[in-house]
């Protein structure tokens, strides 16, 4: 079965679910359930997967969804991890429960802002897309918690985000230099592409970065140029660390992309591959540093290798 | 000499601290006395045999680390109870697993305070017991700093890590791809030769451990070009009594598109030979489509099943058919079997050898339908000139290359040809321009395309050798071939053949060798592809067809005018090796709300080394239409803002006619400008003081502008201050 890009219109008013993997984050998930709960899309579900936490957020989300704030969602579904399984696996678990059309996430300590659901999804059936995102916006809740050099990557972040967005020729180049979408939680994507990928990887940072890149295989993503997600900062998310897990996790999303895009030709005809932009492509790849894991997924092999003759391999 | 810290005030004093009467419960004595930086140190004995080593499991955040033992001396215990006891245990940061690590490391960020006592985080209990050491006081006064613990555990992940790069990275890559190509695609199929494992008949006949490989390696070149031996590269000279390499086979051949292998299927009189790589495939239900062709000669000697020589007979009477066509019911059954409308697919490598193939067929359908199949679909070989599959009851053929190609020698052509040679030389590329020429036949007929072929390494001198061969003239061919299997052929019969897959002794695989790498297959890739289809399909066409008002000659022409064009801006690009460029940066209409104005100092400014390539010093005006590029060189010269580049710098235009229309554009280029502090006086924080910029106009609405550039605020994350360049940009 082929897949049809933009299926999903034909449904008026889809339902829309969205997951919250849950974490820690029991002095944020009041904010982040009333963003989500003033959203002016009405057809909205709540899959909350509280992920083992170590604090009450999960008796906190489950009483305060059995109030009447609760029953403004068409749906209400929370449950609980008996051990924790991490961002990746919870997400993944949550989409399973879900039984929306369109699916997006949010994470436990960030906000939607009121008109985000209905400007993405807008916005996505008229391109006929099954992936949307926005921009985003980042609050400092740390205080002095943060180094002027932790600060410094989200220094004029939207602004950052907006032009990195429009640098490329596409929105899909822009995402293979880097992950333009920024997070899970500010993505919107049908069920159907969801299955097609078959869910998020088992990746500890990158694994939105993942799925997105796999997504352009079958559309071109639609971004909306208005922040619409509130990314908040705070000290629990202070000392990233494991940052030696993200080498291994770049290279693991991009050879998994460009093996994606080698093997077969894309379905959406603007997707960066050497089937759609012949010569560009290449090119593209060579001047962001990624030919040493575009020459192995296209079986080349590198200078290095010995099993194959120096100038063919070359 | 005692440590303060084993004599703590009475208050707080652990009965496992007591060292004054042993004879009090509990049956230990002990206690952690040092802790820095996951290290983690004391004493611990038993009371009742105090020389016995005391076993000790230790938690952090309640995750188990690692059980250690007491046995280090410990000159202090050892004074106070008068034995050297050994008392000592040490636990390094190294004994925590990067497992451990990591969920310790989730569990201390999950922690609220970033002080901790080390209660909270440390536990050393007594093996098979409830009883925890205590801490001494000393340990209990100094709270725990998370932030310094957690670089540590995040080191323990990372050279772990380093160590397992490769397999935690192969295996996240190699997950499974889910896309299915549509049904009506070519379907590649491979000949597969399975002598690649020695059996007791091989032994016999050509000594122990003889394989395909035997012939292999001892191939000689005969003139200069000709390549010999083949040297397999990915899999090396693999045995397939190894599972392990019939699954990369099939990983590698399904990631260029081979939809199936067509297993020869060595059957005489009721005796197998090499079927254990096909038995394999049906027991472990491997991921790939397979078909069995008979190969339904004697074997002999010469490998041409000549009567000469014969080391294994078929016999090809009538109850041997019937025994033939039982033996394969089994492989008919695996849902990996290829099937047209139902029937498995069979084909008979020299189906002349039957003796009476009409009612050998026709009984091959009973049998098989009174199994369950609709039917047998039967598909002869094209070997030793036959061509007419109806007359021999085949429902089609299979074309095989070289055998029924039209190719002169060219022997004489050679240069430098070894006098010893008596075989004969053809020319590929004359193969290629004969088999695309060659017209569709009038029975169902599957096409087959050989990547190259050369046997000398059987035959040595005596082999023949077809010239010329490359990846590209091979991807024409089967491009070809795939074009007229469209035309040709039913969706559900739509397959393309291969010889081979691994005919090494014979020159043609697909499989990767030293010279060729994965060539061939990327070539049967590229060759599937639809624009590779559309290319094929246009060549095949008459130059006066018309393609709605167009002709198609027209069509040709215009396409390949564009892809010589895109091929030679290629080479231009790739002889610049990396000196291009990157993309200018887009000027964009920025929403003022997203940024809040701050006022720099008074003299504060952009100096501009270059404007568009002129110095930049005398230009005030600049005209530019929106089709031009903005490019900037210079430095910033604000003293009071420390410019690191993390933090990000824009270029700004704003208009000097529509109040609030400004664009902004990233600036990607950072210089450090040791020339400018140095010559200015200026602190290290100016140091990054120098930029490079080349801008994109399109989006700029017609007008005039002042250039500025716009810098952020270390710490804050919205503050913008505007330095001047003093140059008015006007575009039209």
């Amino acid at each position: 079965m082929t897949f049809i890009p933009g299926n999903w219109t034909a449904i008026s008013d889809p339902l829309v679910s969205v997951v919250i993997p849950s974490y820690n984050h029991e002095s944020y998930l009041y904010e982040c359930l009333k963003s989500v709960s003033d959203q002016s899309y009405a057809n909205i579900e709540i899959i909350l997967v509280d992920d083992c936490s170590a604090d009450d957020s999960f008796a906190f989300a489950t009483n305060l969804l059995r109030t009447p704030f609760g029953s403004r969602f068409s749906r209400v579904d929370v449950t609980k991890n008996d051990v924790n399984i991490g961002a990746h696996a919870t997400i993944n678990k949550g989409i399973e429960r879900a039984r929306g059309e369109l699916i997006t996430v949010i994470n436990s300590d960030d906000q939607f802002l009121p008109d985000r659901i209905a400007s993405i999804v807008r916005e996505m059936k008229r391109s006929r897309t099954d992936v949307g995102f926005s921009l985003v916006n980042v609050v400092n809740d740390g205080g002095d918690a943060f180094s002027d050099e932790e600060l410094a990557p989200f220094v004029h972040f939207t602004i950052r985000q907006a032009l990195n967005l429009q640098r490329d020729v596409t929105t899909g180049f822009s995402l293979l230099r880097q992950n333009v979408a920024v997070s899970t939680g500010n993505m919107v994507f049908s069920r159907r592409i969801y299955n097609e990928i078959g869910g998020f990887l088992s990746l500890k940072y990158c694994h939105d970065w993942d799925f997105i890149l796999q997504s352009l295989f079958y559309c071109e993503p639609t971004a909306i140029l208005q922040p619409l997600y509130n990314y908040r900062l705070h000290p629990q998310n202070s000392f990233k660390g494991l940052s030696h897990m993200a080498e291994v996790e770049t290279e693991v999303v991009i050879r998994r992309f460009f093996r994606r895009v080698i093997d077969a030709a894309p379905l959406n005809s603007l997707c960066p591959s050497p089937w759609t932009w012949p010569g560009y492509f290449e090119q593209f790849v060579a001047q962001n540093g990624m030919s040493r894991f575009f020459d192995r997924e296209m079986g080349r092999g590198m200078k290095s290798w010995r099993i194959y003759d120096r100038q063919s391999a070359a | 000499m005692v440590p303060a810290s084993s004599v703590p005030k009475p208050a707080k004093i652990s009965p496992l601290q007591d060292l004054k009467n042993l004879e009090a419960a509990p049956a230990w004595r002990g206690c952690v006395d040092g802790f820095s930086e996951w290290n983690i140190r004391g004493w611990v004995f038993s009371t009742k045999n105090v020389m016995v080593p005391v076993s000790l499991d230790i938690y952090i955040c309640g995750i188990h680390v690692t059980t250690t033992t007491s046995r280090y001396g410990r000159v202090d215990i050892d004074q106070i109870i008068g034995l050297p006891i050994k008392a000592g245990f040490q636990v390094s940061a190294q004994a925590i697993s990067s497992e451990a690590a990591t969920r310790i490391f989730d569990a201390l960020k999950a922690l609220d305070k970033a002080e901790q006592p080390i209660e909270n985080i440390v536990a050393v209990k007594i093996a098979d017991s409830d009883i925890a050491l205590p801490f001494s006081n000393k340990v209990r006064s100094e709270k725990i700093s998370v932030s310094t613990l957690l670089p540590i555990l995040d080191a323990i992940v990372g050279t772990r890590l380093r160590n397992e790069y490769i397999r935690v990275r192969d295996q996240l890559i190699s997950g499974p791809s889910v896309y299915e190509a549509d049904a009506d695609a070519v379907k590649p199929i491979a000949f597969y030769l399975p002598q690649f494992h020695p059996f007791p008949e091989n032994n016999e006949w050509w000594g122990e451990g003889f394989t395909e490989w035997t012939n292999v390696v001892g191939a000689k070149s005969f003139f200069s070009e000709h390549h010999q031996p083949h040297v397999p590269a990915d899999f090396g000279y693999y045995d397939l009594r190894v599972e392990d390499v019939q699954r990369q086979q099939i990983d590698l051949a399904k990631r260029y598109g081979i939809q199936g292998f067509c297993y020869y299927y060595y059957w005489f009189s009721g005796k197998k030979l090499m079927t254990m790589p096909i038995d394999r495939h049906v027991e472990q239900n491997l991921d790939l489509d397979f078909c069995l062709c008979w190969a339904n000669e004697n074997w002999s000697r010469r490998w041409d099943g000549s009567e000469s020589d014969v080391l294994m007979a078929q016999r090809h009477v009538e109850e041997d058919d019937v025994d033939f066509i039982n033996s394969c019911i089994d492989y008919f059954k695996s849902e990996k079997y290829i099937k047209i409308d139902g029937a498995p697919l069979l084909l008979v490598y020299r189906i002349s050898l039957l003796q009476n193939p009409l009612s050998t067929i026709a009984r091959w359908r009973q049998i098989v339908r009174s199994h369950g199949f609709p039917d047998l679909h039967v598909s002869m070989v094209e070997s030793f000139g036959l061509n007419d599959p109806n007359s021999y009851g085949c429902n089609s053929s299979c074309q095989f290359p070289p055998h029924g190609v039209v190719s002169p020698e060219i022997n004489s052509k050679i240069k430098e040809l070894d006098p010893e040679y008596r075989g004969k030389i053809y020319d590929y590329r004359e193969v290629v321009r004969s088999e695309i020429a060659r017209p569709a036949a009038d029975y169902m007929q599957f096409r087959c395309a050989m990547p190259s072929w050369d046997n000398t390494s059987r035959k040595g001198k005596d082999g023949n050798i077809f010239a010329y061969s490359s990846p590209e003239l091979f991807e024409t061919w089967l491009s070809y071939l795939c074009a007229q299997a469209r035309t040709n052929l039913p969706p559900e019969s739509r397959f393309v053949f291969i010889n081979a897959w691994n005919e090494w002794a014979e020159g043609a695989h697909l499989e990767p060798d030293a010279k060729h790498a994965h060539g061939f297959l990327g070539a049967v890739r590229t060759a599937l592809s639809h624009d590779r289809g559309v290319m094929a399909a246009l060549d095949m066409t008459t130059g006066n067809e018309q393609i709605g008002p167009v002709r198609a000659a027209d069509v040709k022409i215009l396409v390949e005018k564009m892809w010589n064009a895109n091929h030679q801006l290629q080479r231009i690009i790739k002889n610049y090796e990396g000196a291009i460029g990157d993309r200018a940066s887009p000027f964009v209409q920025v929403n003022s709300q997203w940024y809040r104005s701050e006022k720099g100092e008074r003299g504060d400014r952009v100096w501009l080394d270059s404007v568009n390539g002129r110095p930049g010093h005398d230009t005030r005006i600049l005209l530019l239409s929106k089709q031009q590029n903005l490019s900037l060189r210079g430095w910033i010269n604000a003293p009071a803002i420390a410019l690191s580049p993390s933090l990000p710098v824009f270029a700004c235009l704003e208009s000097t006619e529509t109040k609030g229309l400004s664009y902004f554009a990233t600036i990607y280029d950072r210089e450090p400008r040791e020339d400018i502090i140095g010559s200015l006086n200026l602190t290290e924080s100016s140091l990054w003081c120098g930029f490079a910029l080349k801008a994109d106009l399109q989006g700029v609405a017609p007008g005039a502008y002042r250039i500025s550039l716009m810098l952020s605020l270390p710490g804050d994350l919205k503050a913008m201050i505007s330095v001047p360049t003093y140059v008015e940009l006007v575009v039209s």
